[in-house]
């Protein structure tokens, strides 16, 4: 969403919110409307979660149990204002909500629901079975009426407290969305791999969507519990899960829009409902079926595709004013540009009693263009996949720069400078190919949540250098004509050159390219040939995995050849050419190296 | 397109291809004879990906038609095509990898299984002669081969739908040069046998090499077609995709 849309959709929730009190025709209906703000709070976490994070969560309404009951009974028992408990609520269920992310490293998808599921029903068999506490079923009745620092808030002003709590926080959620975090979370569902190899650390950030989505549903559950002076068990069960996460879906995942009008009509509809008295929820499941049906992405998402059939957005983006490559790979402060150094030694990977990597040893010299070649299924893929941490090694060791990497996770070794592409492209689909090349900046990014929140002047700059340096990079690989489209849209050809410049952004000081000329014309690869060298004269060190035997004797300072999982040969290119063994197990008579071979005998 | 010989076993008509609000392929016309090898080449982005889906049916047209066997196949999803004998290799090595090479081969055959079941084994022996990096590894998991590897299984799959015609999308994608020397005389040897088949190839020198014709792509239309050595030896195309020959040492 564009910067002037956000400040247009921000006003008219303000106005809407400012405008339905006078509206409201008796108590009833003005309750009903505090209700909805109360449900919009934990929708607008939840699509965090559920939007962006790409997790689903069926136990809400544990973590609104959580916030309203530490809200009733601190203010109860030990006369908490709203200000106090409300935050207590906050830090309460932010606490479950990362106990909640932590399975998040084991499972995903519907394990995940069932774990989240099982903590609801936890809670509110908690809820039940420890009467001392909770006061069992019959729940906790007369808690205080709210007030702030001896400030009482009855009646009008309970309502103005609920709508700027709620403004506030889709505010600061709108805008964690807008940065680096969200991005993250939409990286990290799309592909982790991909994620991970650039330096993210997927558990940090699952546990971040986790932790928000709780605290939004934590303070909800405290405003809750003060609306209500009166909370019980039977208000958190299964079915208000359920309900919360209809609201993210049915308004449409992963918009801000979406997640309130989610909660409003989801709050309404119920009430619209019951003049059909029996047929009521038969009523309500058909309904949202055919809706959804109707609607796949949601109401507000499908509105959203549907301005953009028709109204394409402008697919390109405008290079005036980008740094040059060289300051888009580099940090001004980091200094001068400086290739790294790896050096593996005695690699061994075994996969099932498979040696697939035997005793091997490699070194790429700074600022080198190092080959990687060998015939299909000679380790190739193995060995990146090991020095870039997603493969642990058997035996051997390897380091960069002198520092050991063994047993490093591939986060951590992509924060050293190490940055990879990948055999069958790992992009973030759904994210533009500007987006993509961002996330590749995000550990460059040094701003901390509350400057995302707030959008702190060091948010903005920071921003605004990463955006334009994915413009320079996005120009060096030739795609600035479609920096505004969905990386999934892109021919296989053009996501090879967005995954150079997406790695590029990560300021390493070595990339691993994973057959980046596969699927390219003869003319794209003379191309991808300049890139490479251009690449290596930034100062950058390169391990080419290429089958093109034509661009690795042309760019390569240095070849290693890999059969059966042991180096057979490593020499400069006119060595390897002429190398019987090379010639045996790899290049065949295809190779321009054999025919040279031919002519000579 | 010359008048003589049998009536084309695919026929392509103003094709047109849409992916939202852009227009990838627009007015494409093409014809494959019964027992022809046929390319299709052209840059990335140029829309030869999206030619072969239209005809496959993962895509469906925005207009045009797709006669084949002189019969309209314009609407029909992808797996009413496979069943009549129009069967395509897609890029990107799309394996199922849960699963072991051999149900990968099964599924392949999955419209003849039933039917066909002594023949179909057979014909796993055939393939894993033609491909004897997987052999041996019958019961291991698809996922667990090397990119290259998973390329042969993905255009042995192909081959066991028995199609009548065989489309298949970069084929060449990370095969080791010997290997892709192998391949691509077997394709030829295959079509000597008669299999008719369509295939996109970014190495555009290779795909002329063992084609009878071929058509080039540019910007979504048909900008060249003739005889495959008729192509090789033009210099527009020449430029365009084999690049300039660069000066050897």
């Amino acid at each position: 969403m564009s910067a002037r849309a956000t400040t247009i959709g921000f006003s008219l929730l303000a106005l809407f919110l400012a405008v339905v009190p006078l509206t409201a025709a008796n108590e009833y209906s003005l309750r009903l409307f505090m209700i909805f703000l109360i449900y919009a709070i934990v929708s607008v976490g939840l699509n965090v979660l559920v939007g962006l994070a790409g997790l689903v969560s069926l136990g809400q309404a544990g973590l609104f149990a959580v916030g309203s009951y530490a809200a009733a009974i601190l203010s109860k028992r030990y006369g908490f204002d709203l200000v106090a408990s409300g935050a207590a609520a906050i830090l309460v269920a932010s606490a479950f909500g990362a106990l909640l992310a932590y399975p998040t490293v084991r499972v995903r998808g519907v394990y995940l629901a069932v774990i989240t599921i099982a903590f609801g029903l936890i809670i509110e068999n908690v809820a039940i079975e420890f009467p001392g506490l909770t006061g069992g079923t019959t729940g906790i009745s007369g808690i205080p009426k709210p007030s702030a620092f001896g400030l009482p808030l009855k009646g009008m002003r309970y309502y103005w407290v609920l709508a700027v709590v709620l403004f506030v926080a889709t505010l600061v959620v709108h805008n964690i969305k807008r940065s680096k975090y969200g991005r993250a979370m939409l990286a990290v569902s799309q592909s982790e791999t991909a994620a991970r190899s650039l330096g993210l650390n997927a558990t940090a950030v699952r546990t971040f969507a986790f932790v928000l989505s709780a605290a939004t549903a934590g303070l909800a559950g405290a405003l809750y519990a003060f609306l209500n002076s009166y909370i019980s068990p039977d208000i958190f069960t299964f079915s208000d899960s359920v309900r919360f996460l209809l609201m993210v879906i049915f308004g449409g995942a992963g918009t801000t829009t979406g997640s309130l009008l989610g909660a409003l009509i989801l709050t309404y509809l119920p009430e619209y409902l019951q003049q059909f008295q029996y047929w009521q929820t038969f009523a309500y499941g058909l309904l949202l079926a055919l809706v959804m049906y109707v609607l796949p992405l949601g109401v507000f998402g499908t509105i959203v595709a549907a301005v953009r059939r028709f109204r394409p957005q402008k697919r390109s983006v405008d290079v005036t004013g980008a740094p040059g490559v060289e300051d888009a790979v580099r940090d001004a402060k980091a200094g001068a540009a400086r290739g790294g150094a790896l050096a593996a030694n005695g690699l061994t990977v075994k996969f099932d009693g498979l040696v697939a990597l035997n005793d091997v040893t490699l070194a790429v010299r700074p600022a080198e263009i190092h080959a990687l070649i060998g015939p299909n299924g000679a380790g190739k893929s193995t060995f990146v996949n090991t020095v870039t941490g997603f493969y642990r090694p058997n035996a051997g060791r390897f380091e960069f720069d002198g520092l050991a990497l063994n047993g490093r996770p591939p986060y951590a070794i992509a924060r050293e400078g190490l940055a990879r592409t990948f055999q069958n492209t790992e992009l973030f689909g759904d994210l533009s190919v500007i987006e993509n090349v961002m996330v590749g900046y995000q550990h460059r990014l040094a701003y901390n949540a509350f400057d995302a929140a707030v959008r702190t002047p060091r948010f903005r700059a920071q921003e605004e250098r990463c955006r334009s340096a994915a413009i320079s990079l996005l120009a060096f690989v030739g795609l600035t004509d479609y920096a505004h489209e969905k990386a999934r849209f892109l021919p296989f050809g053009l996501q090879r050159r967005l995954e150079i410049a997406r790695a590029l952004a990560a300021s390493p000081r070595l990339v691993l390219l994973d057959e980046p000329a596969a699927g390219l014309t003869k003319r794209e690869i003379e191309s991808l040939d300049q890139m490479i060298r251009r690449i290596a004269s930034l100062g950058i060190s390169i391990l080419l995995i290429e089958h093109h035997v034509d661009l690795i004797m042309s760019v390569a300072d240095r070849v290693t050849v890999l059969d059966y999982g042991v180096v057979i040969a490593s020499d400069i290119p006119d060595v390897i050419q002429n190398d019987p063994r090379v010639i045996e197990a790899y290049l065949g008579t295809a190779g321009s190296a054999a025919e040279k071979v031919r002519e000579a005998s | 397109m010359s008048s003589a010989g049998p009536d084309p076993l695919l026929d392509v008509r103003g094709l047109e291809i849409r992916y939202g609000s852009v227009v990838a392929v627009r007015g494409v016309d093409l014809t494959v004879k019964p027992g022809e090898l046929v390319a299709i080449i052209g840059n990335n982005g140029a829309g030869k990906t999206s030619i072969l889906r239209g005809i496959s049916g993962v895509v469906r047209p925005a207009a045009g038609h797709v006669l084949f066997k002189g019969k309209e196949t314009v609407a029909l999803d992808a797996y009413r095509k496979v069943q009549q004998g129009l069967s395509l290799v897609p890029e990107g090595r799309l394996v199922f990898a849960e699963q072991t090479i051999e149900d990968n081969f099964i599924l392949g055959a999955y419209t003849r299984w039933r039917r066909d079941r002594r023949a179909v084994l057979e014909e796993f022996d055939q393939l894993l002669t033609l491909f004897p990096q997987l052999k041996g590894r019958f019961r291991q998991r698809a996922g667990s081969l090397s990119g290259g590897e998973q390329q042969m299984l993905v255009l042995a799959r192909g081959l066991l739908s028995k199609p009548a015609l065989l489309m298949i999308d970069e084929m060449s994608l990370g095969l080791a040069p010997k290997v892709l020397e192998q391949m691509m005389t077997q394709l030829q040897e295959l079509n000597a046998k008669g299999q008719t088949i369509l295939l996109v190839e970014q190495l555009a020198s290779h795909a002329l090499a063992i084609a009878h014709r071929a058509y080039v792509v540019e910007h979504g239309r048909i900008e060249l077609h003739g005889p495959a050595a008729t192509l090789a030896g033009s210099p527009a195309v020449m430029e365009a995709f084999l690049g300039k020959k660069r000066k050897s040492a």
